[in-house]
């Protein structure tokens, strides 16, 4: 089962729906897959089994990932440690959104394989477009440089 | 504390070697009489057998001189007993004197514990207290900012959806929900602002601030037709300060000034500087709606703000943050004000210990 080429991990209700509007004013919301914590995206990435023996892993890897860092169970730097720490994903891009934009929080998030850190902006007139204009930045990065 | 200690030491000391000395006079006198008395009565001796007895002349110089060795030995005896005496007396002064250090020496150990207990205890209390503020800080930034981010989201999705079933009413309750968010998460950002500024370190480095004001002025304006202001920026002497403060203290009065002189006709911006004696004052001036100066004390306090949001926006945190960050480079800050004729901000900054010659000015 191929994957989609954008895949966002994030728990919150409020923003899942901001960014999943934004995404289709962007005409990107037939690619977004949407996982809710981080054991759901390492099961999605990876395999259930997290060796891909079941052979879900075998479709193509996502153009971008965002991934939130506060999330219930497995959080977003765990998954990019275990997502960096296996061959298969290590060069994946994974976007860290967050609502903070602490130092501390920014710098250990690069430390872990981050490719960029995106604060979380709530914009009042198009909810969500910093994500949809990350997605487009990275599918356009993609293109270009494959 | 300790020091009248050894002084009272050291003088009973001296008092003690006083009495010695004294004491040890008289005995040598005694001894003097002693051993005269004590000749006097071999020469009586000797004078009586001499006369009592024919004995020969060498004989009696004999007993003479036996007699006088033997006061001469008495009296060696006596000196060398006082002398012994003197000297033990004079150890056991030393000796107490030496326990009175020591007793002195171990005090300052003890006080010394002591205060590096309470710096230990201290110290752990502040890490305590830093970390428990930096936990607030960070939950300040993640667990308030996500559930005011969710409200700012739903109210855009609201609008989105449902403006054309809302009347007039519901919209701009609607709209005010959106506002009241927006200056929630303004202010949590600027307090955050402000808490940082009060810990970051400071890198104490040549600052260009003429360049950095006109450098942050056309930041500020670029792109925003609204800014009709114009900068009239003299030569400003270079600081010594951390250069990405300095941005922050440049970024927040040129804002202030331009937001407050927006509604003028011609707005008008002057950045200038005054030398002092050991300071240099750098002022920010404008021709905007100016302040009440029976309120000039409140302007650099957190959250306090002269002039409502719906006429002003900002957080109420640009000027604390100004005056924190002078107050840590050692400076003074103050306002000058008159309602409808604009304002003058001015701060100022202890000048370097030494120009040098080695760096030039670095930007910010």
């Amino acid at each position: 089962m191929p994957r989609k080429k954008i895949v966002l991990v994030e728990d919150s209700p409020a923003d899942v729906a901001v960014a999943l509007r934004a995404f289709r004013r962007h005409h990107l919301d037939d690619h977004v897959v949407v996982l809710r914590d981080g054991e759901q995206a390492l099961d999605y990435l990876l395999g259930g089994e997290r060796g891909g023996a079941n052979g879900e892993s075998d479709g193509e890897l996502p153009k971008v990932v965002f991934l939130d860092l506060k999330m219930p169970k497995v959080d977003g730097w765990e998954v990019l440690r275990e997502l960096r720490a296996d061959d298969r994903t290590r060069d994946l891009p994974v976007v860290v959104i967050s609502a903070s934009d602490q130092a501390t929080d920014v710098r250990e998030s690069y430390r872990l394989g981050a490719n960029s850190f995106v604060q979380k902006r709530f914009e009042g007139t198009s909810p969500g477009e910093f994500l949809a204009e990350a997605a487009r930045y990275w599918l356009e990065l993609n293109r270009t440089t494959r | 504390m300790v020091r009248p200690v050894i002084r009272a030491a050291q003088e009973g000391q001296e008092t003690g070697n006083g009495t010695i000395r004294a004491s040890s006079h008289f005995a040598d006198l005694g001894i003097w009489i002693r051993s005269l008395l004590l000749g006097l009565a071999a020469v009586a001796t000797s004078v009586a057998i001499w006369m009592s007895s024919e004995i020969s002349t060498y004989a009696l110089e004999l007993a003479l001189t036996a007699s006088f060795l033997l006061a001469g030995l008495a009296f060696l005896g006596q000196v060398a007993h006082r002398r012994a005496q003197n000297l033990a007396e004079a150890n056991r002064a030393q000796l107490r004197q030496i326990e009175e250090r020591e007793a002195a020496e171990a005090e300052i150990h003890r006080l010394n514990r002591e205060l590096e207990a309470r710096v230990a205890e201290r110290t752990e209390n502040l890490n305590e207290a830093i970390s428990e503020l930096e936990a607030f800080n960070y939950s300040v930034s993640h667990d308030l900012r996500s559930p005011l981010g969710a409200i700012l989201n739903y109210a855009a999705l609201l609008e989105e959806d449902y403006r054309s079933r809302l009347d007039p009413s519901g919209r701009e309750f609607l709209e005010r929900i959106s506002a009241s968010a927006r200056s929630a998460l303004s202010m949590m950002d600027g307090l955050l602002a402000f808490s940082r500024m009060g810990r970051e370190q400071m890198k104490l480095v040549p600052v260009d601030m003429t360049r950095l004001f006109r450098v942050v002025f056309d930041e500020l304006a670029a792109g925003k037709t609204w800014i009709r202001a114009e900068l009239d920026l003299g030569q400003l002497p270079v600081a010594h300060a951390d250069a990405a403060m300095m941005r922050i203290v440049a970024t927040n009065l040129l804002s202030n000034a331009i937001k407050f002189a927006a509604d003028r006709e011609q707005p008008r911006i002057e950045v200038g500087s005054q030398r002092a004696e050991e300071e240099d004052v750098y002022w920010v001036r404008d021709n905007g709606v100016g302040f009440d100066m029976r309120f000039a004390s409140k302007l650099f306090a957190v959250f306090e703000r002269l002039h409502s949001s719906e006429e002003f926006e900002g957080s109420g945190v640009g000027l604390a943050i100004v005056g924190r960050i002078v107050r840590r480079h050692g400076g003074r800050v103050s306002a000058e004000g008159e309602l409808g004729e604009g304002a003058t901000f001015s701060f100022s900054l202890p000048r370097a210990p030494e120009p040098r010659e080695d760096r030039g000015p670095s930007d910010a």
